[in-house]
């Protein structure tokens, strides 16, 4: 497959180094899923910081919390802000997308900051069956309304085509294979040029082959300096990625960079 | 985008959405065609009873009954009062000064016209078949400028009255029971007293079964002649320039004259109150159609809600509010709506149109070729945003449900 130049528009912004401010930041995040004798506390306390161009992986057994923490340093969910015993966690449990405190944002607003900062790859594609993978991948463009209708169908065309779905655009979503349907995925995620890539399990509903197109086009999009977390299960996959966290029991034990000693 | 998602959401389901449009479509069509069928008949008999009766008469009799002399005597309300032999006085009822009246009427504002007419019933003998009729003594010019009788004329002129010397016009279902035609001559008897034989000289057709079965005019002077009352005038019959303000002009001529004064609300009321509840059940039925319809909305937008769980979470984690969640199934509920009511519409006009080209020959309280179709755009109003709101209604709940759906319980539930 040919090098993924960073699938952006002319004048994208230059990715900046690890002494700005980080884009993604959990500062003391916890949170507590159910309530009272049936709370489970699924993340207890995470700190982590997040800096653009970064690629990084999250690993550790199921029920660590790594899929809890990559929705919310989506905004996808919200962090708890008290304990079960109602004392307030301090400090503050709170996620940072791009330096705005996500608690602060109402629903609206939230939503508003994942259409334009984050792209979502999940285990199972998620395409709407009824749409084309072309239309499939407008629809975040369509909310975001920053292109005109055929400016968007324009990208999107030009973004399956780079991830080798030329042939597939004017495809229904249904009509494609589990490997075509998350690629589709993956350029509907890139669709509005995100700040941040997050990925829970991209490869985990997919045969060998296919779960190696997909890393693949991950190493690409990180060599174009495009932001990725991704949440895995794969430690092959996972030491592709530039930083490797590790999570056990809801709190981070490992982060270490991934080098090339490592790797042995 | 929401529209865009919303429409091809619907277009998936097809035979499902199809089927919840024709359900609004059948409720629309439904409450047009009932609605102005009956509409069509209040219509046809208010029109033609009260434009061929006059929209006011002035009685020869008060509005209150005179308290009785007994009752003044002894006021105690819980006393019994018995009389025994008594006898009803021979009075002569009439209106005092009915030419003064009639001025000062013909002077109120909202009144066209008032004429003078003296009525009785009277019996009808035609060589062996005998009728009983209501005689309606008139002044013919008058007459026709308070009623629209002249126009209702089937054969004969109505002014043919003021020339022939004891000269009858007859209602159609009168001339058609006693086997007469024009020139022909009757035997008429009142139960005054009165004889005298009368030359039909004209046959109308007012379309109302009872009025044509029973009416009958006479020249004013004739008419006392034959019911003993001459010189009386015991009803003037008034026309306004409005007859839905009838009601309202009548109590002002009773408050001035003291005379019972019946508007066409007061004198039809029986009937008014059957179309009342004719409307009413109308509504019910329709109505009824249109939340079966709405149900329809509801089950189908909450399996489409159901089978789209999946759609919900992803399009949240790209960026759509709960707003934009609910407003896609919303506007599902608002076009099955739009294109329900507008065919529904279209086809109600169109059905409207055909009931009312059938060949059929009607007769019941009113006569006519033919169904009575009304058509008030208020009714095409009431069927659109009625089937609107009860659909929009219906979207409600599966739209709410659909945005209430939590993206990240979704995508572990898929794990």
């Amino acid at each position: 497959m040919a090098r993924i130049d960073y699938l952006s528009q002319p004048g994208t912004q230059v990715r900046g180094s690890s002494e700005e401010a980080p884009l993604l930041r959990a500062q003391n995040v916890h949170r507590i899923l159910g309530s009272a004798d049936t709370a489970t506390h699924i993340l207890k306390g995470v700190d982590l910081s997040i800096h653009r161009s970064e690629y990084v992986s999250i690993v550790g057994a199921s029920g660590s919390g790594k899929s809890t923490l990559l929705y919310l340093l989506g905004g996808l969910d919200r962090p708890t802000q008290r304990d079960v015993d109602q004392t307030e966690f301090a400090p503050p449990s709170r996620i940072f997308i791009d330096a705005q405190d996500t608690t602060q944002l109402n629903d609206q607003s939230l939503a508003l900051l994942r259409n334009e900062k984050i792209g979502f790859v999940f285990q199972f594609h998620y395409l709407l069956k009824e749409f084309t993978a072309q239309e499939n991948v407008c629809l975040p463009m369509f909310k975001l309304g920053r292109l005109s209708k055929s400016d968007a169908m324009d990208r999107a065309a030009m973004l399956l085509k780079r991830l080798g779905l030329a042939e597939k655009i004017k495809r229904r979503a249904n009509r494609l294979s589990g490997g075509e349907q998350q690629r589709v995925a993956i350029a509907r995620a890139l669709a509005n040029e995100p700040a941040a890539l997050l990925a829970d399990e991209p490869t985990g509903n997919l045969d060998r082959h296919n779960g190696e197109v997909v890393a693949d086009i991950f190493h690409e999009l990180a060599a174009g300096n495009q932001t990725i977390v991704m949440v895995t299960h794969d430690t092959t996959m996972a030491r592709r990625a530039r930083r490797m966290i590790t999570m056990e029991d809801g709190r981070i034990t490992h982060d270490e960079a991934v080098t090339t000693e490592s790797l042995k | 985008m929401r529209w865009f998602i919303s429409i091809r959401y619907l277009l998936s389901h097809l035979r499902q959405s199809l089927v919840c449009i024709a359900g609004v479509t059948i409720s629309v069509l439904m409450f047009i065609v009932m609605t102005s069928m009956m509409q069509g008949f209040t219509d046809k008999f208010i029109i033609e009873t009260v434009e061929s009766s006059g929209h006011i008469t002035v009685h020869d009799e008060p509005r209150e009954m005179e308290t009785k002399i007994l009752e003044r005597a002894y006021q105690n309300p819980n006393a019994v009062l018995v009389l025994h032999g008594v006898r009803p006085r021979d009075q002569i009822k009439q209106i005092k000064n009915p030419i003064g009246l009639m001025a000062t009427l013909r002077r109120m504002p909202g009144i066209v016209a008032a004429a003078p007419m003296v009525s009785g019933d009277a019996i009808a003998t035609y060589g062996t078949k005998t009728f009983g009729i209501a005689v309606e003594g008139v002044e013919p010019e008058q007459e026709i400028a308070v009623t629209t009788i002249g126009d209702k004329m089937i054969a004969g002129d109505f002014n043919k009255l003021k020339t022939t010397a004891d000269g009858i016009i007859l209602g159609f279902g009168v001339a058609q029971t006693l086997g007469v035609h024009l020139d022909d001559n009757l035997a008429l008897s009142s139960p005054e007293g009165g004889q005298t034989t009368a030359k039909v000289v004209g046959v109308f057709s007012t379309g109302v079964t009872p009025v044509d079965y029973s009416r009958t005019y006479m020249l004013l002077s004739d008419a006392q002649t034959l019911l003993n009352k001459k010189n009386i005038i015991n009803e003037i019959t008034i026309r306004t320039e409005d007859y839905t303000q009838a009601r309202e002009i009548a109590s002002q001529i009773e408050a001035i004259c003291g005379y019972k004064t019946e508007s066409w609300q007061e004198a039809n009321e029986n009937f008014l109150k059957i179309f009342t509840i004719q409307t009413v059940i109308t509504y019910f039925i329709t109505g009824a159609l249109l939340v079966v319809a709405a149900f329809g909305v509801l089950n189908i937008l909450i399996m489409s809600v159901l089978e789209r769980v999946n759609d919900i979470a992803i399009l949240k984690s790209f960026g759509l509010s709960r707003s934009d969640i609910t407003q896609i199934y919303f506007f599902q509920g608002l076009v099955i709506g739009l294109l329900g009511s507008l065919i529904g519409l279209g086809l109600g006009k169109l059905a409207v149109e055909g009931l009312r080209r059938l060949p059929l020959q009607l007769e019941g309280l009113v006569r006519s070729e033919g169904l009575m179709m009304a058509e008030h755009p208020s009714e095409y109003i009431q069927a659109f945003v009625g089937a609107m709101l009860i659909t929009m209604l219906a979207a409600v709940y599966p739209a709410r449900r659909a945005a209430k759906y939590d993206p990240v319980e979704v995508i572990r539930g898929a794990h």
